[in-house]
């Protein structure tokens, strides 16, 4: 079934993210998708994650398509201007994808040796309301297209992000520009996503009284970030640079006393899944490109 | 005021490495300011630039080189300097460069890197303030510019790149957005911040404008 049509079910959804190799051998990033694609219901593929070049996040999403499994292309607005992203979008639908996930997009590290011009013309919210007027017929000029596209449209929240306040505003701005699902930035305990979620649904109101915006907003599908922390070095990894992710200091010490680290990640990130059946609409699994330690989590549940 | 950094001196001895007489000129206000271009560091760059060989046939700070009226009737005053020099090293912003090239016919070296637009704190503190975006929305951001002050120039509120309320990229500086946040809901005008921002209009921004006024 697509993607777009589980939205509105009632089945936890699980995404999984994969991004594309570093040159044009496909090889791995094939044999990763062929250890999660049974049991997920997209497969999201990264664009130029932490500013650092991988191949066209377009094209891979495209090749999965190809092979007939269901692709979210991620974009950002950090490598595009405007006229890139009308064109890709069309592009996009053109080679059968459906879904898209906007993200503003990782900034470059000052300490690259060749360092990118960031672009970042239109943020997220931007990028959305752009995706939906392309829905319609029409580019950013107000001149009519020759088909249009139609997709399902995803956006990103980071539940640890403060202050809280001018976070949850900028999420129901792209709800309300159009995100139809949100995949979260990893959580490592419950309780992360349970207080944000709360506090995104109280703000409902507010948003809507404030706000020009269409009413009532419809709740989009939440899928909480899972990453597996397999090893400390893991864990020291994300913590020093993914933006945004926050790690509770006990995961570190439960880390630093495990015989296997392995194991312990595994049993932390499926212990933490099955909590979110009750609390969340889906899963969004991240591990790197470990493809092996997904598949064994994937496996472990009963979806 | 334009802040602007020396260049290195190797890079400045590889520019004029094809000359050996120089001319000097400093900017007498943005570069005196931030202590790149004035009085001082004319007689350094004099000083520094003759232990490398170079033949000073002389050195004047311009009060603005950028305003054309005051750097020609600089190089009208430093004729017999300048007519003996084979090259000038410029230490002003690139405007100030510029502006004497188009009234010179020897090469111009610019000594310096034109950084930002900047307050001023104190004689050692610049802080960039403005990016010349052209399109300014002061009033609906607390006064606070988040073209300049959020490395993404996000006009709708902040990324989820933040570590707690530390921005993704200048991690010493608090998020701009956190900054806004506060201000305005301590003014109780939070509702400023629901409205929905368009791109930044970037036709506003070609290139080697020219603006003639009547």
């Amino acid at each position: 079934m697509k993607f777009k049509q589980l939205l509105p079910t009632k089945k936890f959804l699980i995404t999984g993210e994969l991004a594309p190799p570093k040159g044009t051998d496909l090889e791995d990033f094939d044999k990763n998708v062929g250890l999660i694609k049974d049991y997920v219901d997209a497969i999201n593929v990264t664009d130029n994650q932490r500013a650092i070049m991988r191949a066209s996040s377009l094209a891979c999403a495209a090749h999965l398509v190809q092979a007939g499994i269901p692709a979210i292309w991620q974009i950002t607005g950090r490598d595009r201007n405007s006229l890139a992203l009308e064109s890709d979008i069309l592009g996009t639908s053109i080679l059968g994808i459906e879904n898209i996930l906007v993200v503003g997009g990782d900034y470059p590290a000052k300490k690259s040796k060749h360092f990118p011009k960031p672009v970042y013309e239109l943020d997220s919210v931007q990028i959305i309301q752009l995706i939906k007027k392309l829905e319609t017929g029409f580019d950013l000029n107000d001149q009519p297209l020759k088909g249009k596209p139609s997709f399902t449209i995803g956006a990103v929240a980071n539940p640890e992000a403060e202050p809280l306040e001018i976070h949850l505003l900028k999420l129901w701005k792209k709800v309300s520009a159009g995100a139809q699902f949100i995949q979260t930035q990893p959580i490592f305990e419950i309780s992360q996503f349970e207080k944000f979620f709360e506090a995104f649904l109280n703000y409902q109101e507010t948003f809507e009284k404030n706000s020009d915006c269409q009413k009532p907003l419809v709740v989009p599908k939440f899928l909480v970030g899972v990453f597996p922390l397999t090893s400390l070095k893991t864990a020291r990894f994300l913590h020093d640079n993914l933006a945004g992710v926050k790690i509770p200091e006990k995961i570190f010490t439960e880390l630093e006393k495990s015989p296997d680290q392995v194991q312990t990640g595994l049993e932390a990130a499926v212990e933490l899944i099955e909590k979110l059946k009750a609390k969340s609409d889906g899963v969004h699994l991240m591990a790197m490109g470990a493809g092996e330690i997904m598949q064994k989590i994937l496996r472990s549940q009963n979806f | 005021m334009i802040f602007t950094e020396a260049k290195s001196k190797e890079k400045i001895l590889k520019s004029l490495s094809a000359f050996e007489k120089i001319f000097i000129f400093g900017c007498g206000s943005c570069a005196t300011k931030c202590g790149t271009g004035g009085e001082d560091e004319v007689k350094a760059a004099s000083h520094w630039l003759t232990e490398n060989g170079k033949k000073i046939t002389g050195f004047f700070v311009i009060e603005s080189p950028c305003d054309e009226r005051l750097t020609k009737k600089a190089l009208r005053e430093k004729k017999k300097e300048l007519g003996q020099a084979e090259a000038v090293l410029v230490l002003s912003c690139g405007s100030g460069v510029q502006t004497i090239v188009e009234n010179l016919n020897i090469p111009a070296v610019p000594g310096l890197d034109s950084m930002f637009l900047a307050k001023i704190e104190n004689s050692k503190n610049f802080q960039e303030k403005c990016s010349l975006c052209g399109d300014c929305i002061l009033e609906e951001t607390a006064g606070l510019c988040v073209i300049t002050l959020c490395p993404k120039h996000l006009k709708n509120g902040p990324c989820g790149g933040s570590d707690g309320e530390k921005c993704e990229v200048n991690t010493e500086s608090e998020c701009v957005w956190s900054l806004i946040y506060k201000k305005l809901k301590k003014q109780n005008k939070l509702s400023q911040l629901f409205t929905f921002q368009n791109p930044q209009k970037f036709s506003q921004k070609i290139p080697g404008q020219i603006v003639k006024k009547l």
